[in-house]
């Protein structure tokens, strides 16, 4: 296991090297000086060469880009991601303030994406004959083709506004002079539910897919033939046997779910990563887009190596290296 | 049944595949639906066929109402006003626009008094065309790269992977949002190009994995002992073979990027205007979402947007039953 931990863990490297690179590359390499760009910046600089050559100095912009790279590289290690060029506040703290609102909207996400999954798609793949299951299957899918946003609008508009229900509130996390949980919860339900439904039509159908295979296994006749309840048999025997798939997709979802969070916090105003990233690029602010795709990169990199270390640590056969065949 | 009398038989499938030909054939004849000028006119003793196609100058400098006062003949297109065309209808108007569907504009007007229909008809060329032209050049490079990872191995294999691994990685609205925000990306081949060089990862990572599984097999030592290079190898014995799995996923791909397009389109960061888009039209909505609540222009575009994603998830579904029976 240690063994197999380490070869992960290694593997990771060049990956977050890659992402590094990409998210260097793009950055700095886009059109347009920072220092003629932003008004809110030149207006502490004008004019004046020496002014700019200083900030150029303050903010390593006159080095070589290789050279920026490695620095870059070197404070990103120590979680240093400069200064913002907008606000002047150190990257890490907007960061930090930002990301635990991102996580937990995708984390809630998956939640409810496999809460609603799993029974649907065990209940297809055990009742085949059933309609319910495969009308629900094919409205999902349905679902599926609704752009994010035009939902999340219209959701707003006629359970958030004067003219629908207004049963949720429009924008934001909390309630002016409130910080309860319920009071947050009551803020997410929307935004969590624009953020699920496109996840579940496929995790409906993998779920699906995973069972019917299990199901067809021999073991599953030999308990059926033993006497084993029926509902047992499938949420026991089946299900158990089918979520290292489950677990897989989790993995597999998160880089959209995170993605997805770019236009849901945005449309419901929440102060996540997206808006933060949405936000820096309209101020051509490096430091903070790149801390943030880098950032949400690694962290979801780290979510997909725990899905990969809790499928090692459940199925053994997981953990043999690579190249044995 | 060979794959494509299955897919034939397939009612779903082709259901999907009749409305996306519809689509595409609304979307390559935008400029005869939907235009400030007629599909046929004589003015003077001279006629004109097709001036909404060739913009014959002489008709250039004429307003519709002096076009339509001095023509003998003048037969509209279906949509009678073009994409941009601001204001441009007859009737008395008392309130500011965006106005509700009428008799003169079936689905209504956006708030610079544009036509949603017209504007719809025009915008299906932008989806239409981001979404296939960028799959296209994902499944060039997907294929590619993927194969050739499968059949070389070794630091080529290597390499390909990580690659594989980052793009997957990196939430993709994110990436997107850096490229197109910080380089000012706006128009409809860089935003094509910019999706089609960042989104091939998962084709690339299918077509890794059938292909690890083709290579081993004899027909490829055997064209390998008759001397065909990797070239040759990728190109007429494992594409063919990986062909149909990795067409499927392209297919969902498709609707991906097409939902993709309509998302940065409505973050602002899509095709530059005045260029009809479907998400264009949706901010638009979201913008005038707390005041009159412009329902015209949430539904239509939204509907667009669902109807071609979802013809499009009919027909991935269907090439996957057809190619794998037992599905």
């Amino acid at each position: 296991m240690g063994r197999w931990l380490g070869l992960r863990l290694l593997q990771l490297v060049p990956t977050f090297l890659g992402i590094t690179f990409l998210t260097f590359l793009v950055a700095r390499l886009a059109p347009g000086d920072p220092l003629q760009l932003d008004p809110d910046v030149t207006q502490g600089v004008t004019g004046q060469g020496d002014a700019q050559a200083r900030f150029r100095a303050a903010h390593g912009l006159d080095q070589p880009l290789p050279v920026q790279y490695a620095q870059w590289l070197g404070k990103v290690a120590r979680l240093d991601f400069g200064r913002s060029l907008h606000d002047h506040r150190p990257v890490r703290e907007k960061l930090l303030e930002a990301l635990p609102t991102t996580a937990l909207l995708a984390a809630l996400a998956l939640l409810a994406a496999w809460a609603v999954a799993i029974p649907l798609g065990v209940r297809a793949a055990a009742r085949p004959e059933k309609k319910g299951a495969r009308v629900a299957l094919q409205a999902l899918d349905v679902a599926y083709a609704l752009p994010a946003f035009w939902v999340a609008v219209m959701a707003l508009l006629w359970l958030a506004t004067a003219r629908g229900l207004a049963l949720f509130p429009l924008q934001g996390l909390h309630s002016d002079g409130e910080a309860g949980l319920g009071d947050l919860a009551w803020h997410l339900v929307l935004p969590v539910l624009c953020l699920t439904y496109p996840q579940l039509a496929v995790a409906a159908r993998q779920v699906a897919s995973a069972m019917r295979e299990v199901l067809g296994r021999e073991f599953i006749r030999a308990a059926r033939a033993r006497g084993v309840p029926e509902a047992r048999v499938v949420w026991r025997h089946g299900l158990r046997n089918a979520a290292l798939p489950l677990l897989a997709f989790g993995g597999l979802s998160l880089p959209h779910l995170v993605g997805g969070s770019v236009v849901v916090e945005r449309i419901f105003g929440i102060p996540g990563m997206g808006l933060l990233a949405f936000d820096a690029v309209a101020h051509r602010d490096y430091p903070t887009v790149m801390g943030a795709t880098t950032l949400l990169s690694v962290v979801t990199l780290l979510a997909m190596l725990g899905v990969d270390l809790v499928s090692a640590l459940a199925d053994p056969r997981l953990r043999a290296p690579r190249g044995a065949k | 049944m060979s794959p494509w009398r299955r897919f034939r038989a397939d009612r779903r499938a082709r259901v999907g595949l009749r409305v996306l030909v519809g689509l595409l054939a609304a979307a390559v004849l935008a400029d005869v639906l939907a235009s400030e000028l007629p599909l046929f006119c004589r003015v003077g003793g001279v006629t004109y066929v097709l001036p909404c196609l060739t913009e014959p100058a002489a008709l250039r400098g004429l307003s519709r109402q002096a076009l339509k006062a001095s023509a003998e003949l003048y037969v509209p297109t279906p949509i009678p006003f073009g994409p941009d065309e601001t204001f441009a209808g007859t009737k008395a108007r008392f309130t500011p626009a965006p106005w509700s569907p009428d008799d003169e504009h079936l689905l209504g007007t956006d708030e610079l008094g544009r036509d949603v229909a017209a504007r719809l008809v025009h915008g299906a060329r932008v989806s239409l065309w981001v979404g296939l032209s960028s799959v296209a050049l994902n499944l060039v490079l997907g294929l590619w790269l993927g194969l050739l990872a499968a059949w070389r191995g070794g630091v080529v294999d290597a390499v390909v992977s990580r690659l594989i691994e980052v793009l997957t990685t990196v939430p993709t609205l994110f990436l997107l949002l850096t490229l197109i925000g910080l380089w000012r990306v706006q128009g409809l081949w860089a935003l094509t190009l910019v999706l089609g060089l960042t989104r091939w990862g998962e084709l690339a990572r299918l077509a890794r994995a059938q292909g690890l599984q083709l290579v081993r097999q004899d027909f490829v030592a055997a064209s390998r002992a008759l001397g065909a290079g990797t070239g040759r190898i990728i190109a007429r014995h494992l594409v063919p073979n990986v062909l149909g799995p990795v067409l499927v996923s392209a297919a969902f791909a498709v609707a991906a990027a097409i939902l993709v397009e309509s998302a940065l389109s409505f973050l602002g960061l899509g095709v530059a205007p005045p260029t009809a888009t479907w998400g264009e039209l949706l901010t638009q909505a979201h913008r005038t979402l707390t005041h009159p609540g412009a329902w015209w222009l949430a539904l239509f575009p939204g509907a667009c947007i669902a109807l071609t994603v979802g013809s499009l998830h009919l027909v991935g579904e269907g090439l996957r039953r057809s190619l794998d029976p037992a599905a």
